[in-house]
Formats: structure tokens, C-alpha cells, sequence
């Protein structure tokens, strides 16, 4: 009798997942010619809710595919309530000299996006909820935010800035170069930093909850805690924060780690 | 082209000497006749202030009933006025053109005649398989019942609405609401759009028809059988010498009885309601 509920219970948890699982329109496929080809591009995407995927390819134009996710377009009828096929929406993708942008109306409920790009790219990739961000194989300047989603970029080099809230953020550099900023946060998810074997770094690790750990061995160089005042608002405002300096290869590119509740690994980049 | 002019009422001009003694107004009504050779002319009257109705009529004629009432802040406005917001008629054997203001005007960037009004209220018969393009601006409704041609009709501030036809182009408002009711089944495709309005189209029990809907916040009802039609997004891409623009554009797709002649229906900030007309056939 008990596995018999037991049954029961998972066919209402499957059949509430097939009627909660929102069907996918069909993909466009767009390609777009380069106003400089073979120079780099910008892409900027900031959007809600969207599964962005970002991929660098020897190529001289940007390919993407966008499909949306099921609207919840309904028409009332005497027998009742139906469920349209698809909702309306619109999707603007522009390119001006090697800039490219994708906006969406706000009725757009979850988009999906495959950006195909040549591989030399600065990155601005922004969404909020139900979103994905993935990014592979670019060599740019990148600026990453996923609020409540996960960031993965691999087959990096440049600088990249990631932030989530409430997921993780997983970077793997396929070699460091150039001097930009390099800065992964987070809340509540973990911190994965991916670095070649021959690496030189400085990683500035704040993890108050977490744990760190490291393929690397690395060298802990005293701090002491760093204070800042403010002034400004008609009160004081001292912030002391605590963090811990070590040296991977014996220093070099200076990376800012800081997750409250999630772990930090250090690993070895493949 | 026989013309005929009947002015219905005597010219009068209204002189307030009140402290907007400034002010001068004018107001009159006439007819005018138009005899057309065919059975299906066009009529293309295009108005600014005001109403324009449209009706079935005699065969071989279009006529318009116009009354007008002009005002500007001084004489001499007024006397440029006249240019500004004349009437401009044309016609000929198979068309009858009105249009307020002269044509080819552009007033982008510049108020012509500032503090200027003109209204002029329209009523016109046409033979009834007449094709119809009528518009108007501000403080008007356009309204046209009873035309078996082709219908195209728009507003910027204030309804559409269209009884009893059998054929539309393009029926558009900003806002509005744009009502649009069938004697037959529809078979040609047609765009409805507003931007701030309902919409309401009203056809036959039966008809076949799919409409492409792009609501933004509004609710679709209908007393009408439907089913869920999937519709291909629709790419544009245009290319200047600066770059690349593509919109990728999905509607939401209805079916009313087995499909049939193609309604594009987008509103931002309304309703689509679908009913059935009644004492109407289907083709």
C-alpha cells in the first residue's frame, strides 16, 4: 500500500512537471555581417530572464540562435480557458560598428540565446532570474552577472568581473594576460577559479562561511584587515574587512575572490 | 465630370465681442455632388478635426454632406487658415479624393497656423462596393457602415469603427478603440492595430479565419470556437551604411473554424474581443 502511494505521489510530480514545463518556440538562426570584420566585438546582452551561451570561434561575423520559451498567453472562450500555442513578443538584435546588442520586449517570459562570435570579444551579459550564463572560449574584457543563476566561463584570457547573488561562478583561464580587473562574487553560491598550471598570481580571498581550497600551493602573505571610512552621509561609516592574500607562482595577476556563504576552489586549469 | 455645389445653409460668421473679441469663427454646411462611372470608385478623405462617416449610397455618385466650423485668434489667421486648413477636393471619373489641408503638406517641426482650428464633419454616401480609405486625427470617430469594397481606416485620438463590411486593409487607431463587424466571412487578410484601445471584430457564426494577435497587456475573449494556431516568426533586417537592425517578431496565433484569410490584431493596451454578428451570412 505504501510504495503504491509512493507511485502515486511521483506520477503527480511527473505530471506536474510535464504541465509546468514551458514549451520552446522554434530557434531563428541570424547572421549577422561585421561592420569591421576580423576586428573585435562588443556584445552587449541584458535581459531578465535568458539562458545566454557565448561562444568564440575563428569566424569574421556573429551567429546567433534565440528561441523563447512558452508565453502564458490564454484566450477565454465559452468552454473555457485555452493556452495559445506561443506568446507574442519581439526580440531587436543591432549591430554598429562591431557593437553588437539584444534586447527583448518585456513579454519575452525566458529567452535562449546561442551567440557564436569570433573568439576576440569584450563581454557585457546580464540577467536576473531563471537565467544561465555560459561563456567559452573568448579573449576579452568581460563583465558577467547572473543574480540568481550560475556564471560559467571557460577558455578565457583577458579580465573578467562576475557577479551572482545566489549561485556560483566558475572561471577558467586558458592563460592571463593584460592588466584588467579580475573579481569574482557571489552570496550564497561558490567561487571556482580555473588558472593555468604556470600561473602567477595574487588571489584576495573572502570567504566568511566557506571553505578555500586549492590545487595550488600557494604562499599566505600577512594582511592585516583593511578599514575604510565614509563620511559622506552625515554619519561615520567604518568598514573593516578581513582578507586573506595568498601567492599562487609566486604572484602576479591579482584576483578578488569574495563569496559570504559559499566555498572557493583554486584549481588547475586543464 | 459633372459637379454640382448646393450650400445648404447661409455663411455665418459668428463676431464675439466679449474680451475674446479677437476671435474669429465661421461656420457653414454644404453638399457637394460627385458623379463616378463605375461602380466601384475609391474615396480617399483624409480629415484633421472632426468626424468622418461613411454610408452606402446611389449608384454613379459620391456625396458628401460636410459641415465646417473654422476659428482662428485674429483675422489674419483666420484669412491663413484658409490656406492651411482648406478643403481640397479632387475628382474624377473613378475617385473622389478630400483631403483637409493642402496636399503633400508637411508640418513636421512648425505649427502652420498657431491657435487655428478647422473642423469639418463628413458625411458621405458612396455606391456600396465603393473602396473606402477614410481617416481623421482629433476629437472625430470614423465610421463607415454597409461597404461590400475594401476598407482602410484610421484615427489618431478617437475610434474606428466599421459595420457590416465584407473586406478591410488596414484598420488602425493610437488611441482608440477600433471595432470592425462583418456581414460576410472575410477573405482577404487585414491588419488591426491600436495602440491604447480595444479591439472588437464581430464576424459570422462559422467563419474561417486566423489571427495573428500581439497583445501587450491586454486579455483575448471570444464567443467563437478557437484553437491555438501556431504562427513562423517573422525576421525583418534592415542594413544601413552604420550597421544591421533585426527584429524578430512572434504573435500569438488563433484559430476560428478551420482557418482562413489572415487578421494581424496587435494592441498595447487593450482587449480583443471576438463575437459572433448576428443576421449576417457566411460566404
Amino acid at each position: 500500500m505504501k510504495a503504491q502511494w509512493i507511485q502515486f505521489a511521483l506520477l503527480l510530480v511527473f505530471a506536474g512537471m510535464a504541465t509546468a514545463t514551458p514549451a520552446q518556440t522554434d530557434s531563428q538562426l541570424i547572421n549577422i555581417p561585421l561592420s569591421r570584420p576580423g576586428e573585435p566585438v562588443h556584445l552587449e546582452i541584458s535581459i531578465v530572464s535568458a539562458h545566454i551561451e557565448v561562444i568564440g570561434e575563428n569566424r569574421e561575423d556573429a551567429q546567433f540562435e534565440v528561441s523563447v520559451l512558452e508565453g502564458e498567453r490564454k484566450i477565454i472562450t465559452p468552454s473555457g480557458t485555452k493556452n495559445l500555442t506561443i506568446g507574442a513578443y519581439s526580440v531587436d538584435i543591432e549591430e554598429r560598428d562591431n557593437r553588437i546588442s539584444l534586447d527583448t520586449d518585456w513579454r519575452a517570459n525566458s529567452v535562449r540565446i546561442v551567440a557564436r562570435i569570433p573568439q576576440s570579444a569584450d563581454l557585457d551579459l546580464e540577467t536576473v532570474n531563471n537565467g544561465v550564463i555560459r561563456v567559452e572560449n573568448i579573449t576579452g574584457s568581460l563583465s558577467l552577472q547572473n543574480t540568481n543563476g550560475p556564471i560559467t566561463a571557460t577558455g578565457i584570457s583577458g579580465s573578467v568581473i562576475a557577479e551572482s547573488v545566489n549561485d556560483d561562478i566558475e572561471v577558467s583561464f586558458n592563460r592571463l594576460e593584460g592588466s584588467g580587473a579580475m573579481s569574482l562574487t557571489s552570496v550564497n553560491g561558490d567561487l571556482i577559479l580555473g588558472l593555468p598550471a604556470d600561473a602567477g598570481a595574487e588571489l584576495h580571498l573572502d570567504s566568511a562561511e566557506g571553505e578555500i581550497t586549492s590545487d595550488f600551493e600557494v604562499d599566505v602573505v600577512p594582511s592585516k584587515p583593511v578599514v575604510t571610512r565614509d563620511d559622506r552621509r552625515g554619519g561615520v561609516e567604518v568598514k573593516v574587512e578581513s582578507v586573506i592574500v595568498a601567492k599562487v607562482g609566486g604572484g602576479g595577476t591579482v584576483f578578488r575572490l569574495k563569496t559570504l556563504n559559499g566555498d572557493v576552489y583554486i584549481r588547475k586549469s586543464d | 465630370m459633372k459637379r454640382t455645389v448646393i450650400v445648404l445653409t447661409a455663411l455665418l460668421v459668428l463676431q464675439n465681442d466679449t474680451a475674446a473679441a479677437e476671435r474669429v469663427e465661421e461656420q457653414r454646411e454644404w453638399t457637394e455632388r460627385f458623379a463616378v462611372s463605375t461602380s466601384a470608385p475609391t474615396l480617399e478623405i483624409h480629415n484633421i478635426w472632426g468626424d468622418v462617416r461613411v454610408m452606402p449610397g446611389s449608384e454613379g455618385e459620391i456625396t458628401l454632406a460636410i459641415r465646417e466650423h473654422r476659428s482662428a485668434p485674429s483675422q489674419a489667421l483666420f484669412e491663413r487658415s484658409l490656406d492651411v486648413y482648406g478643403l481640397d477636393i479632387q475628382a474624377g471619373d473613378e475617385a473622389v479624393d478630400v483631403r483637409v489641408g493642402e496636399h503633400g503638406q508637411s508640418w513636421h517641426g512648425r505649427d502652420p497656423c498657431r491657435r487655428c482650428r478647422v473642423d469639418f464633419e463628413f458625411e458621405v454616401r458612396v455606391p456600396p462596393a465603393a473602396r473606402v480609405y477614410a481617416s481623421t486625427v482629433n476629437d472625430g470617430v470614423v465610421e463607415i457602415a454597409g461597404i461590400r469594397g475594401q476598407i482602410s481606416a484610421s484615427n489618431v485620438n478617437g475610434p474606428v469603427t466599421i459595420h457590416q463590411a465584407s473586406a478591410c486593409d488596414v484598420v488602425e487607431s493610437v488611441n482608440g478603440e477600433v471595432s470592425l463587424s462583418f456581414a460576410t466571412t472575410p477573405a482577404s487578410d487585414c491588419r488591426l492595430e491600436t495602440i491604447n484601445g480595444d479591439i472588437r471584430l464581430q464576424v459570422p457564426g462559422g467563419s474561417g479565419l486566423d489571427l495573428a494577435v500581439d497583445l501587450g497587456n491586454g486579455r483575448m475573449t471570444s464567443e467563437l470556437p478557437v484553437d491555438p494556431l501556431a504562427i513562423p516568426a517573422r525576421v525583418e533586417h534592415h542594413e544601413s551604411g552604420r550597421g544591421h537592425q533585426y527584429r524578430i517578431e512572434q504573435a500569438a496565433g488563433v484559430r476560428l473554424a478551420g482557418g482562413g484569410a489572415v487578421f494581424s490584431v496587435s494592441s498595447m493596451n487593450g482587449d480583443l474581443r471576438i463575437t459572433e454578428s448576428t443576421n449576417s451570412k457566411t460566404q
